[in-house]
């Protein structure tokens, strides 16, 4: 039975959202300010925005779901994916915002195709990559909304998606980044507040820290060890796994592009270290909540329900029994909509703006006006939106591995590419296109042998794909002509993070690309 | 004796104390206490001081990386 006062709370919450959306609408009036927020989003809410980004709903769920399946082996997680937000803030971020406001960037493909000298190719390429692997990633999203609302009222599942999805569309179409970062905002603090006050619940349920490990190891020794000699979490996968979080993630479309919108690049001093030690200790507690899980189910203390992701309601299971008092459900409901949302919406706007502005404008109608390519971006988060739901209605049986296999497309397609160009002066455009390009396909076959257990790999699919693109681009690069020295100098390209001086304008003549990524007037006049 | 040294001995042990393991939590206190000089929260050495290493370098690494950040003039 749906009780009222859950509703009452998971309601104030989305009125919430929506009047929050409201409000940033009436800041929107231009494609700046729909994307990048104007430039102007101030220190907590930007590094909120990171930390949001990057915490979706597996971030609840599935962190405690893989804790409780494969143990200590797993704990790399909790501290490899907050370290993609700072290695996103100091290895792109600090020199690619600078370079955005000498140029007026909107998105990540406008530094590639100004660094690359490729306006079309690189540009589409990039783009559709990212809309493909952003749209599988959200109708995940999707479906974390769904298990939440369903759990707390009892609903059928297309309502809850309904639901989930009508609140996110609102305020994400209306009020752009404006509305997604100050969400997020508040987002983060119910998530981080959230979490610190319920997963420690539910280690004490269990017994506490120390007794949950010491009967861990009664369960399967190996449970306790930080890998395993043999089986998924042995020392090699371990690494690459490792890598494939903090790399991979920081280079996902919907948290790198982000860093464009900070309003002051000396928010990248701090922001790093504030984001990981916030975001560790949440999924830390999350993770140790998932170890508490494995002991109350082995104690019979708890059972999980017979489905297939039954580990995925781990945390779920352990805050009902944890906190019999049902209204605070509503309140933990809240709580992990507040990450899956943070995420959902983030994704859709990303995925609004590489249509918008990177097909659309830079390459179906270069002519179009403003306000004409701010109406397609909004259409096109809510195309997103459609699009995504009918994915997560009846999600085809490869979905959760589609979404971990997204982190390990991006961490192959983008990595290479985006590292080469900020450090390396030699990467050439041909070099960029033959490293995204194979990055891709290798990506796709490796993640292919990987599923269907063709052969076994020692290391996460996607290591084998980042090889093979860093290999691409290397040769490649070092056959073809090398890039302009003027790009060069206007994308700040050398082995250094932070350059010495911030390039005033792009000297001389300006590249088509760059014109097409200039800051709009209205942003201008600000 | 450092855990590892002889783990088939102690495991055993604690696997004996499972099938009680609600009501004989306190008996695996008492183990636990036991287990407490040679293993920090109940865990290996080499997991306290592998996941423990890899989380301190990173703080130091991102406090490095603030100490000595330059400051930017907007």
């Amino acid at each position: 039975m749906i009780d009222p006062v859950d509703v009452g709370i998971v309601a104030v919450y989305f009125i919430g959202l929506i009047l929050i959306g409201v409000w940033a609408s009436r800041k929107v009036h231009s494609m700046g300010d729909y994307v990048v927020a104007g430039r102007s989003l101030g220190f907590w809410v930007f590094t909120m925005l990171m930390v949001g980004s990057v915490a979706s709903g597996m971030s609840l769920l599935g962190v405690s779901g893989l804790g409780y399946n494969f143990g200590w082996p797993t704990i790399w997680e909790p501290i490899f994916v907050p370290l993609s937000i700072a290695f996103c803030i100091i290895f792109f971020g600090a020199k690619m915002n600078r370079i955005a406001r000498a140029s007026g960037y909107m998105t990540v493909q406008d530094y590639l195709s100004h660094r690359y000298e490729s306006p079309v190719g690189l540009r589409s390429l990039s783009a559709m990559a990212g809309i493909v692997i952003s749209l599988i990633y959200l109708a995940g999203q999707y479906t974390a909304v769904s298990i939440v609302l369903m759990w707390l009222f009892g609903i059928p599942h297309i309502y809850a998606l309904l639901i989930g999805a009508a609140i996110v569309t609102i305020y994400t179409v209306i009020g752009g980044l404006y509305a997604v970062a100050w969400t997020t905002l508040i987002q983060g603090a119910i998530l981080v507040s959230g979490v610190v006050v319920m997963a420690p619940l539910v280690i004490a349920a269990a017994g506490g820290f120390e007794y949950v490990n010491t009967a861990l190891a009664t369960i399967n020794p190996s449970l306790v060890d930080p890998w395993v000699a043999s089986g998924v979490f042995t020392p090699t996968y371990v690494v690459s796994f490792s890598l494939l979080l903090m790399i991979g993630l920081a280079c996902a479309p919907h948290v790198i592009n982000n860093v464009l919108a900070v309003k002051d690049v000396n928010f990248f001093r701090w922001a790093p270290i504030i984001a990981f030690v916030a975001y560790t200790g949440v999924m830390f507690l999350l993770k140790f909540a998932g170890f508490a899980g494995k002991v109350l189910v082995a104690e019979g203390m708890i059972v999980l329900p017979a489905v297939k992701n039954a580990s995925d309601f781990i945390f779920v299971e352990g805050v009902e029994f944890a906190l019999p008092n049902i209204y605070l459900w509503g309140i933990f409901g809240v709580i992990v909509l507040a990450a899956v949302m943070s995420t959902t919406d983030r994704l859709m706007l990303t995925i609004g703006t590489y249509f918008s502005w990177d097909i659309y404008k830079s390459v179906v109608r270069p002519k179009a006006s403003d306000t004409e390519v701010l109406r397609v971006s909004k259409l096109s988060v809510f195309a997103a939106a459609v699009v995504t739901l009918i994915l997560a209605i009846n999600p085809p049986e490869m979905l959760v591995w589609l979404i971990w296999a997204g982190i390990g497309i991006m961490f192959a397609t983008f990595a290479v590419p985006l590292l080469g160009g900020l450090y390396w002066r030699r990467a050439t455009r041909e070099g960029a296109i033959a490293s995204m390009a194979l990055g891709l396909i290798s990506a796709g076959l490796f993640g292919g042998i990987s599923y269907f257990k063709i052969a076994p790999l020692p290391a996460h699919f996607s290591l084998y794909a980042v090889i093979i693109s860093l290999t691409a681009m290397v040769l490649v690069s070092l056959l073809t002509k090398p890039t302009d020295e003027r790009v060069l100098d206007e994308t700040m390209t050398g082995w250094f993070i932070q350059p010495r001086s911030t390039p005033t304008m792009l000297s001389g003549e300006i590249p088509a690309v760059a014109e097409a990524a200039r800051i709009s007037p209205a942003e201008k006049a600000r | 004796m450092s855990y590892g040294e002889r783990p088939g001995q102690l495991r055993a042990f604690l696997r004996q104390c499972t099938p009680y393991c609600r009501t004989g939590s306190i008996m695996l206190y008492v183990s636990a206490s036991h287990i407490n000089m040679v293993i920090m929260f109940g865990l290996p050495d080499i997991t306290v001081a592998s996941v423990g290493g890899v989380f301190l370098l990173s703080v130091i690494g991102l406090l490095l990386w603030g100490l000595r950040f330059q400051k930017v003039k907007v």
